[in-house]
């Protein structure tokens, strides 16, 4: 049981990456590989690929089709503000992700391939219609809709020597966002998430309707059923508990130790619900307030 | 406050003074040498090998094939070990599993090698043969009739009971009777620095030198030298610095771990256990399983209230009986009525092994009487701080279960009135009013009351030794250790402003039996005020001996320091002998030590301010007020850090922490799913303090560090119940316990 001696491989750059990656795994923040290394994982070998993000912008927007191509190397807090308020589901995933430092470290490549149903950026990036980016072993390209690529605990559509350089994501919605529920409101892994977007029309109607929601299911889902009941129409309180009610037809959630599959159907629910109140009386995001000066009353 | 005011010609009164850790800038640049940090010439590492199964047979143990590792150099298992035990009693459990294990993560081998790697390999290489047993998985199993007997005398650890009258008889014509059960859960220390450090055989004089954190340096020279078999004046402990205990380093076997493995490998071994280690094996808050029947009249006075304690121990005895004891104290809250009764009994299970931990006791069965107050406040239409005021002891009055006689600068009163005038509990509706979506919010209320110090009848002792140099300077040592609040500073504000001479003249020494005088546990609240007397004792010794012989200590330290030295006069022990109840009410003379009622107690009362999701069930606590009654507070930035650490343990026990075993086998196994608040659950906290002074202790000061973490939970469920309309009674308030509750309310 002797540890084999880490490697840690740096290459010159994107073309360099696919040979040294023979044999080797690819790490980026390394917040999830190297802890499941810690518990028995063996990748003697890693391929680091954070150099890779001094070559090319965390976030770039079509000026003319409005996409967004997201770097996949870049530490989550780069990408948050290189989205420049373009996607606000995924800077609002971005912004309850673990904690500062990990945001500083973790990727979007990372919480992709880590294929962990409870990812919290993956949501966003699912309900956008997102389209991985990988690099062949060859060097050439595929492509592949997340929603292919995701598929079970632990396992994503990526092959030995392929690596994820980026994602698309087609113009999100100007509205949206993310709530995770976690054990703590910091540095927990989601009991459950969900993130939304939708346009809303002047008349108060919900069009582009798009949910998706993690840890109720082996991978992170689409909430289908719900966005049809929704999609075209104001958010009455009729067509809000049709929404709701609608929750359960697409997730499959377990028990587990952080929470049952009951608590998860029922939250499941309350969630969809708090993201339909109106913006003014929702009680705002989850606000991780932190005083920033500690008042002493002696 | 009762700090000294200034006197002309002497330096400005330490006492009352916020004064930064001596170590701090150490702690806080990395400089300092944790125990585990230590290193030494030629110096092995060490492994443990534990159980993996919670109960089983050990039919045999094979070690040759590790021994027969290259760079290994010692393997210790029980056939090894002189006495293989750790304390006088076979309850207190053996330093290595010898016949049979009990607990997942118990002790069976050690190993020392040339480096940790290989000290594991070798560990992977011991043969053990186990036949499994069945699992003793909690105190109704262990209670069973056919149950397997985890020790020679049976499955029931200790029990306590007492009774001030007939409580039923009491409550028979009460206007509220309330009968309820709550539960709360095994919690895990998180102690920063996990256990470890070095320890170096000498060969020649057959001694040890052992660094390794330690609540009771002098418990530990001698559980160490009754399993090495060799005179406790052969073991020394230097026990700092170290990263945190929190009852933790109570109980901890590690120093006996180092110093067999030191004289069975004949070099320094160092050991330090990783974080998983400790969430298998190391001690917990003791799971409870509180019943409470009390009565109430109709102006919310108590009538009797009746308590009963259930609690699991794990497979060795530690802490558990001493635990109940003080939960028996404490069962009857800081609240004076005619009528009480309390029958407490501690299991022996195969869960994980429990032990002391700041409150010991105290939290669990305060939940139960606090929640059954809130309760009664709403049921009976009245204010929740008023029906506290109603009942709450005053000073010197008698406790309800022992009527023994309370100190004098007992002043619950106090702090309920502060925090009744307080904006957070005044403005408590207009916030709650402000409420937005589905975040509802309420605001709660809770006090409580611990004892300072063992109790009566326990000989409870802190002793200081102190000299002065031809240069005037002093040295003090003194205990009990620092373990993280630097308790060493403090004795120095004390020394300082006993002695009238300038702070830094004064080098305070903790912690190391082969310098400082036996001085009982840093535990029960009792450092500062036994220590601090300890200190405060020495100096008024060593300033009265002066005075004696016409020597002006304050302005010729040196010239004093030389004289006495030239009188074989330089050096003054002296001793803190904690005084008993004046009055030991009803508690029968014999059984005084049995109970060990306290004359001193510190307390506490807390507001708090709860947001309840709904339609989630997080609970968020954005704002907490804590004001304390702990007497002259003589380092209050000290004092504030302890309060507000140990509201945050108390937190954590009320919404998150929760240590789970089933089937004997720990669940929550790491920091990744065993949660602790981070400082984004951490709410803006307050700490005040009221006026007071304990005549017994060091310049006024009591002891606060423990009742600090007991008021945290049940003031949190108070402020759920006022924000939701449901009072939670089992912890800790996850969303899904928070969330079953609100859809299960019929106001729901």
């Amino acid at each position: 049981m002797t540890p084999p001696t880490p490697t840690l491989l740096r290459p010159e750059g994107t073309a360099d990456v696919s040979r040294l990656l023979t044999g080797a795994r690819a790490v980026a923040g390394g917040t999830d590989l190297l802890v499941q290394r810690r518990d028995g994982l063996e990748a003697p070998t890693l391929v680091d690929l954070t150099g890779l993000a001094s070559t090319r912008p965390a976030a770039t927007r079509d000026p003319g089709t409005g996409e967004l191509r997201i770097s996949a190397v870049h530490p989550l807090t780069d990408v948050a503000a290189g989205c420049a308020g373009a996607f606000p589901a995924l800077s609002a995933a971005i912004e309850a992700f673990a904690s500062t430092t990990i945001r500083n470290r973790a990727t979007i490549g990372g919480n992709l391939v880590t294929g962990s149903p409870a990812a919290d950026t993956v949501p966003a990036l699912l309900a956008a219609d997102a389209v991985v980016e990988i690099v062949t072993p060859d060097g050439g390209r595929r492509t592949v809709a997340l929603a292919d690529f995701l598929l079970g605990p632990r396992r994503v559509d990526l092959t030995a020597g392929e690596w994820v350089t980026s994602v698309r994501v087609p113009r999100p919605s100007p509205e949206g966002g993310f709530r995770k529920i976690g054990g703590r409101r910091a540095q927990a892994i989601s009991f459950l998430n969900l993130a939304w977007q939708w346009c809303r029309e002047p008349d108060g109607r919900l069009t582009d309707v798009r949910l998706a929601m993690g840890a109720v299911a082996p991978t992170v889902v689409r909430l289908h059923a719900a966005a049809a009941a929704l999609e075209g129409r104001s958010p009455t309180p009729d067509v809000v508990d049709a929404a709701v009610a609608a929750v359960d037809a697409d997730i499959s959630p377990i028990d587990d130790l952080r929470a049952s599959a009951h608590y998860r159907r029922r939250c499941a629910a309350g969630l969809l619900r708090e993201a339909l109140l109106p913006p003014s009386t929702s009680g705002g995001p989850d606000q991780h307030v932190i005083p920033t000066t500690r008042e002493k009353d002696q | 406050m009762t700090a000294p005011a200034p006197v002309a010609g002497r330096p400005a009164p330490w006492v009352g003074r916020s004064r930064p850790a001596l170590e701090g800038h150490d702690i806080v640049t990395g400089a300092i040498t944790y125990v585990t940090d230590r290193r030494e010439e030629g110096m092995l590492h060490g492994h443990v090998l534990r159980s993996a199964v919670p109960h089983a047979r050990i039919d045999a143990i094979d070690v040759s094939e590790a021994l027969a590792l290259p760079g290994v150099r010692a393997v210790v298992t029980a056939a090894d070990v002189p006495v293989n035990a750790l304390g006088p009693r076979a309850v207190d459990g053996p330093a290595l599993a010898d016949a049979v294990v009990r607990q997942v993560g118990e002790a069976i081998a050690l190993i020392a090698a040339t480096d940790a790697t290989t000290a594991q390999r070798a560990a992977d290489l011991i043969r053990l043969e186990l036949t499994p047993l069945p699992v003793v998985d909690g105190p109704a199993a262990a209670a069973a009739a056919a149950a397997p007997q985890l020790h020679a005398s049976g499955n029931v650890s200790g029990n306590i009971a007492f009774s001030s009258g007939d409580v039923e008889a009491a409550i028979a014509g009460a206007a509220l009777v309330l009968r309820r059960s709550v539960h709360t859960p095994a919690q895990e220390h998180v102690a920063i620095e996990t256990p470890g450090g070095v320890a170096s055989w000498n060969a020649e004089e057959e001694s040890v030198t052992i660094w390794c954190g330690s609540q009771n340096p002098g418990l530990h020279q001698r559980k160490v030298a009754r399993a090495l078999d060799i005179p406790a004046e052969s073991v020394r402990m230097i026990a700092n610095p170290v990263g945190g205990a929190f009852g933790s380093r109570n109980d901890d076997p590690m120093p006996v771990f180092l110093a067999l493995l030191a004289r069975a490998a004949g070099a320094p071994v160092h050991v330090h256990m990783t974080r998983e280690e400790v969430m298998a094996a190391g001690a917990k808050r003791h799971p409870f399983w509180t019943s409470i029947d009390i009565g109430f009249a109709a102006d919310g006075r108590i009538l009797g209230s009746s308590v009963r304690a259930v609690a699991d121990t794990g497979p060795i005895i530690t802490s558990g009986p001493n635990v109940m004891k003080t939960s028996a104290e404490m069962s009857t809250g800081p609240y004076g009525f005619d009528v009480a009764a309390f029958d407490g009994t501690v299991y022996y299970t195969n869960n994980a092994n429990a032990g002391a931990f700041r409150g010991y006791g105290v939290p669990q069965v305060a939940f139960a009487i606090e929640n059954a107050i809130t309760e009664a406040a709403h049921e009976l239409g009245l204010d929740p701080a008023q029906i506290r005021l109603r009942n709450v002891l005053d000073r010197g009055d008698r406790h309800s279960l022992y009527r023994h006689r309370t100190t004098t600068s007992l002043n619950v009163r106090e702090t309920l009135r502060t925090a009744v005038d307080h904006p957070l509990w005044a403005q408590r509706h207009r916030w709650q009013a402000e409420a937005t979506g589905p975040w509802r919010r309420g605001t709660g209320i809770a006090v409580a009351m611990k004892g300072v110090g063992m109790g009566s009848g326990t000989g409870d002792t802190a002793r200081a030794r102190l000299s002065i140099d031809d240069h005037g300077q002093i040295t003090i040592w003194a205990g009990p250790n620092h373990t993280g609040q630097s308790i060493q500073t403090t004795y120095g504000q004390v020394a300082a402003d006993a002695l009238g001479l300038p702070i830094d003249t004064i080098d305070v020494r903790v912690g190391d039996t082969g310098a400082v005088p036996e001085s009982g546990p840093t535990a029960a609240s009792r450092s500062t005020y036994a220590g601090g007397a300890a200190v405060r004792a020495a100096c008024d010794e060593l300033v009265e001996r002066c005075r004696g012989l016409g020597l002006p200590l304050a302005t010729d330290a040196a010239g004093v320091g030389t004289k006495l030295i030239e009188l074989g006069e330089a050096e003054v022990n002296a001793e803190f002998r904690l005084p008993d109840t004046d009055d030991i009410g009803i508690v029968p003379p014999e059984q005084l030590a049995t109970f060990a009622p306290h004359r001193v107690y510190g307390t506490c009362t807390q507001v708090v301010r709860v947001e309840v999701n709904a339609l989630t069930g997080e609970v968020r606590v954005p704002e907490l007020l804590c004001v304390l009654d702990c007497g002259t507070p003589i380092n209050p930035a000290a004092t504030i850090g302890q309060a507000e650490g140990g509201i945050l343990q108390g937190l954590g026990l009320a919404i998150m922490e929760d240590h789970r075993v089933s089937e004997g086998v720990p669940r929550t196994t790491s920091l990744e799913n065993y949660l602790v608040p981070t400082i984004a659950d951490t709410p803006r906290m307050h700490t005040l303090f009221v006026e007071g002074s304990e005549d017994s202790g060091p310049f006024g000061a009591k002891g606060m560090s423990e009742v600090v973490v007991v008021p945290t939970p049940p003031a949190i469920t108070a402020a759920i119940r006022d924000a939701v309309g449901v009072l939670p009674q089992v912890l800790p308030v996850t969303p899904e316990r928070m969330l079953a509750l609100i859809e299960e309310s019929p106001c729901a």
